[in-house]
């Protein structure tokens, strides 16, 4: 009982209310005020990425652009996200990735492991990161967020191109060539995957490496990430 | 450690209670508490080390101050050496008040019968702190309660620390020295000339109500508006209670500010005078626990402002420090509801009542969680609950915060500095005092919202404690469909008791010690109905005025009523009125006006008493029917026989002969009462019914030579003889002779002023006796 709170280092106090008083304790990880500043995405979405529709458009603009192209329609059938791509959850997730503070993983643990246990999936897969980036981070932040929710991640991919996502433009993204391909010698034929990654963005990413699994057989791919 | 506080007040109640109590169910219990404190709260090693410290603690204090718990003083020292500790009470011809025994350090309640009426003018002007006095007098022990149920005044003497009353033979302040008072006491004497300033200088509607929110002393109220606060559900208004206290910090702050004090200043001053505000009010736990929490949020503002002490640390701590000076005050009434009401509001504070955004259903919301959090408290000591103090609590809430409360405060400082208040002023006071308690009276005539279950067991306590934390719960999570829910828990939480009353298998005859007169409870299982026999009553004597108390005891009031509402009677089916004597019916009038009553039996004689015919009127005027019976009338109920032996119609003979006497069938057993039917009365039923036999006698006129015929006990030979006579009663009740014959026949006998109330119970036609006292 009685921590501090993981993002802003407060401690937090107790809540005091009847049902805290009488039923188990749950480790809290932040406290309320960094909590009201993450904001989760719910209501109207896109039936693909999940971003937030102000009206009943079943999907949005960009991905009826991916799914217009032939080349990538129907390359991902679904993503999920948590919470949306706010300042806030920048500051977090850049903490998090880039500066190396890993159990900020442990923030999401417990809506991770809901969400994708929602999932009818078979396997679940991180995205990769290239050697170098990995040596750089120490970790693939993917792969953290599966682990601390209690999962086995399963790495299907490796990456063929080394040159960061986050220094690109829209246009660039999508142009790129392939930047996934199989490593594990696992048949996909008839599976049912989830990619997992920290944010979605372009979703170009999540859709080329969806589209080398539905290459090599799987029947859904699916994705997920913390932040939208 | 912020927000824990409370799990380490659970922990100083579980070491109290396992010294006061019984040591192995809550050492178990505490281990329980760690345990779940382990696995279901996180709590780290060392909190609950110190938790366990905390336990231990409390527990050795306590053990260590309840050896200390006992009388130093023989029994039959007759002079003493007093101080005087509290404000003298004087009511009627008696003088009442709190001494200490100097030599021995020992607090007496001293009791004086005041002589003439020149002597209470005397007293009633004096000054009793700082004096150092010489006393003659006995001691006695206080008195002990002889009926389930019923407040026990040794008991709670004792747990004040008070283990003798001084039955002084003289003026108390007749041989005294003049001493320096302490601090305490100082303040105790200005408190007690503020109450007098206000008796002196208002009209008493506002003296009384200025005492009693400025001082904390309600004695200036009278019996009916107190009553009527009572049954509203609205007396804690009349205390100083955490509101008020809070209240009038909040203005004496914000005047503060206002006037150009600084913040730190105005909580420098606040901190001091908060400790001698607690006594100048009376000190009695509200007070004390709504200062304790004020004085430690105020503490950390001043020394550690990063602490920020939320409210329900604040509570858990002043409840912790309160128990580790006083534990015995856990017995207390007022600290009980105080805390558990307060801890109820504050729980709810953050998720219930914040949805409620209008004043309106926010004191509606407020008012309901009050409710509940003190409702088992209620229900062990008053028996019942008033569904109506929702209504009077919205209404006279605002009307005491808001105007009495701040206008009493003017008018009293209006007087102090200019030495009058103008006469409009006080008669607009007046009028609105007036007003309010019209209108309450208005309010507590609606009955129906009176809830009467009577005192809850240990199991069925721990059932409406469930329920209420079960009913804070779901209502705290506001989902549409536990609406239902909860629509559903609240109708059980209030009908459950209610329903076991009306189908309780168990029945019970109880012969109540009324002291000197006749009372028989019959209660017969599955709610088959209620009988009494008579009410018991005081004998009033018309003294002059200023002897006569301002709510004099009066045994229907004090001890039948509370007793049948105890049991969770609320309607008596047959009223017997056995004939005519105060000391049988003279209960009746406080019966017929508390509890409902469907037929008063009186006995067909030609001649009823004065009371008797008083008792029809005021029958008539409630529309209670009066059955008029005589030998041969009779009733049946289920497994129960009722037949009346005597009097005949229109008996015209003594009063005592023409007494109704009853054979009855309850429980297996067949009883013979015939309230005080004399000698001639009773060989008239041996003549009358030789072939009668019945186990069980309730012996006739309390044991007096009058009755018990040796022909009449020698030809039924009771098993068992019940005697209610009143303990040294002034007419040598009962009487050897009596005794003698019934032991002669081997009757086993039980009598009221030994052994108390005498309850027989009954299971499936089975039961047994059981006197209250052993």
């Amino acid at each position: 009982m009685n921590s501090y709170c993981l993002i802003c280092h407060e401690g937090i106090s107790a809540k005091i209310s009847w049902n805290a008083l009488f039923s188990r304790e749950k480790e809290v990880l932040i406290c309320e005020s960094c909590k009201s500043k993450l904001e989760e995405i719910t209501g109207e979405q896109c039936d693909i990425c999940c971003r937030p529709l102000h009206d009943a458009f079943r999907m949005c603009n960009d991905c009826t652009r991916w799914e217009e192209n032939p080349e990538w329609k129907g390359a991902l059938d679904k993503n999920i996200s948590l919470f949306q791509y706010n300042n806030f959850l920048k500051e977090v997730i850049a903490r998090f990735k880039f500066r190396g503070d890993y159990i900020l993983s442990r923030l999401f643990a417990e809506n991770v492991k809901k969400r994708i246990s929602e999932l009818d999936i078979d396997l679940i897969t991180p995205i990769p990161l290239s050697t170098e980036r990995q040596y750089e981070r120490g970790f693939n932040q993917a792969e953290a967020i599966i682990l601390n929710a209690g999962f086995d991640p399963v790495n299907l991919l490796t990456r063929i191109h080394s040159e960061k996502q986050s220094k690109k433009s829209r246009k660039e993204r999508i142009r790129i060539p392939q930047v996934f391909q199989i490593s594990a010698e696992i048949n996909l034929e008839g599976k049912k995957v989830v990619l997992v990654d920290d944010i979605y963005t372009t979703g170009s990413t999540l859709r080329h490496a969806a589209k080398v699994l539905k290459q090599a057989g799987s029947e859904k791919v699916f994705s997920f990430t913390v932040a939208r | 450690m912020k927000g824990l506080y409370f799990y380490f007040s659970i922990a100083s109640l579980l070491g109290i209670l396992c010294a006061l109590k019984s040591f192995l169910f809550f050492f178990i219990l505490a281990i329980i508490y760690l345990v779940i404190l382990f696995k279901y709260k996180r709590f780290s090693r060392l909190q609950l080390i110190c938790i366990a410290f905390v336990y231990i603690l409390f527990y050795f204090s306590t053990q260590i101050k309840i050896t200390h718990y006992k009388t130093k003083i023989p029994v039959d020292t007759n002079t003493f050496y007093i101080t005087f500790n509290q404000d003298p009470k004087i009511d009627g011809d008696s003088l009442q008040i709190l001494v200490k025994e100097i030599r021995l350090n020992e607090k007496i309640l001293l009791h004086y019968r005041i002589r003439s009426e020149m002597e209470k003018q005397m007293l009633e002007k004096e000054t009793f702190y700082g004096r150092k006095c010489e006393v003659i007098g006995e001691l006695k022990s206080p008195q002990i309660a002889k009926n389930e149920n019923e407040f026990n005044y040794k008991e709670y003497l004792y747990q004040n620390q008070i283990y003798w009353i001084l039955e002084s033979n003289e003026t108390p302040l007749k041989k005294c020295v003049v001493e320096k008072p302490s601090l305490l006491l100082m303040l105790k004497e200005i408190r007690f000339k503020g109450i007098n300033y206000l008796k002196v200088h208002f009209p008493p509607d506002i003296a009384a109500f200025g005492t009693a929110l400025i001082f904390g002393d309600r004695s200036l109220m009278s019996p009916e508006t107190l009553s009527s606060f009572q049954k509203a559900g609205i007396v804690h208004l009349l205390a100083i209670s955490g509101l008020h206290v809070s209240l009038l910090v909040e203005m004496v702050y914000l005047i503060g500010i206002r006037i150009g004090v600084t913040k730190e200043n105005m909580v420098n001053f606040l901190l001091s005078i908060l400790p001698v505000y607690a006594i100048l009010a009376g000190g009695a736990p509200s007070v004390i626990r709504a200062v304790l929490m004020l004085f430690l949020v105020l503490c950390t503002v001043k020394f550690k402002r990063s602490l920020r002490l939320s409210s329900f640390d604040a509570i858990s701590l002043a409840f912790s420090f309160y128990l580790f000076v006083y534990p015995m005050v856990i017995y207390d009434v007022g600290f009980q509801l105080s805390f558990s009401v307060s801890f109820g509001i504050i729980l709810s504070a953050p998720v219930i009542l914040k949805r409620y955004h209008r004043n309106f259903s926010k004191l509606i919301s407020t008012s309901v969680v009050a409710q509940m959090s003190g409702l088992p408290i209620l229900l062990y000591y008053f028996f019942s609950s008033s569904l109506m103090s929702i209504i009077s609590n919205l209404i006279f809430i605002p009307f005491f915060s808001f105007f009495l409360l701040p206008g009493l405060y003017l008018l009293f400082f209006i007087q102090v500095i200019f030495g009058n208040v103008p006469t409009f002023i006080n008669l607009f006071f007046e009028k609105v005092i007036h007003f309010s308690t019209s209108l309450l009276e208005y309010l507590t005539k609606i009955s129906i919202f009176t809830f009467t279950p009577g005192r809850p067991n240990w199991f069925f306590l721990l059932i409406y404690i469930m329920l209420i934390v079960l009913i804070f719960m779901i209502w705290e999570m506001q989902m549409q469909y536990y609406r239902k829910f909860l629509v559903m828990l609240g109708t059980f939480l209030l009908l459950f008791q209610i329903v076991w009353n009306q189908n309780n298998p168990i029945g019970e005859v109880t012969m109540i010690d009324v002291g000197q007169g006749d009372c028989i409870l019959i209660h017969l299982p599955f709610g088959k109905g209620n009988y009494l026999i008579d009410t018991g009553g005081t004998l009033s004597f018309n003294e002059e005025k200023w002897k006569t108390r301002k709510n004099p005891f009066e045994v229907g009031k004090n001890i039948v009523v509370p007793y049948l509402k105890s049991k969770g009677i609320t309607k008596i089916d047959k009223l017997i009125l056995t004939h005519g004597d105060m000391d049988h019916i003279g209960g009746a009038f406080a019966i017929i006006k508390e509890i409902q009553i469907k037929q008063i039996l009186i006995a067909a004689v030609r001649d009823p008493s004065e009371t008797e015919n008083a008792i029809v009127s005021v029958a008539k005027k409630k529309q209670i029917p009066v059955v008029k019976v005589s030998a041969g009338d009779h009733w049946e109920n289920r497994n129960s026989y009722f037949y009346v032996l005597s009097p005949e119609k229109n008996f015209s003979g003594v009063r005592n002969r023409g007494s109704i006497t009853l054979f009855m069938k309850i429980g297996g057993l067949a009883w013979f009462s015939g309230g005080d039917l004399d000698q001639e009365g009773e060989e008239a039923i041996v003549k009358k019914y030789p072939n009668l036999s019945f186990d069980i006698l309730k012996v006739g006129h309390h044991g007096s030579r009058t009755s018990s015929s040796e022909e009449f006990l020698t030809r039924y030979k009771p098993k068992i003889s019940l005697i209610s006579v009143g303990k040294n009663n002034r007419f040598g009740h009962p009487n050897q002779e009596v005794l003698d014959k019934l032991n002669n026949i081997h009757s086993v006998i039980y009598r009221t002023d030994q052994q108390g109330a005498i309850t027989y119970r009954f299971f499936h036609e089975q039961g047994t006796f059981l006197p209250f006292l052993p």
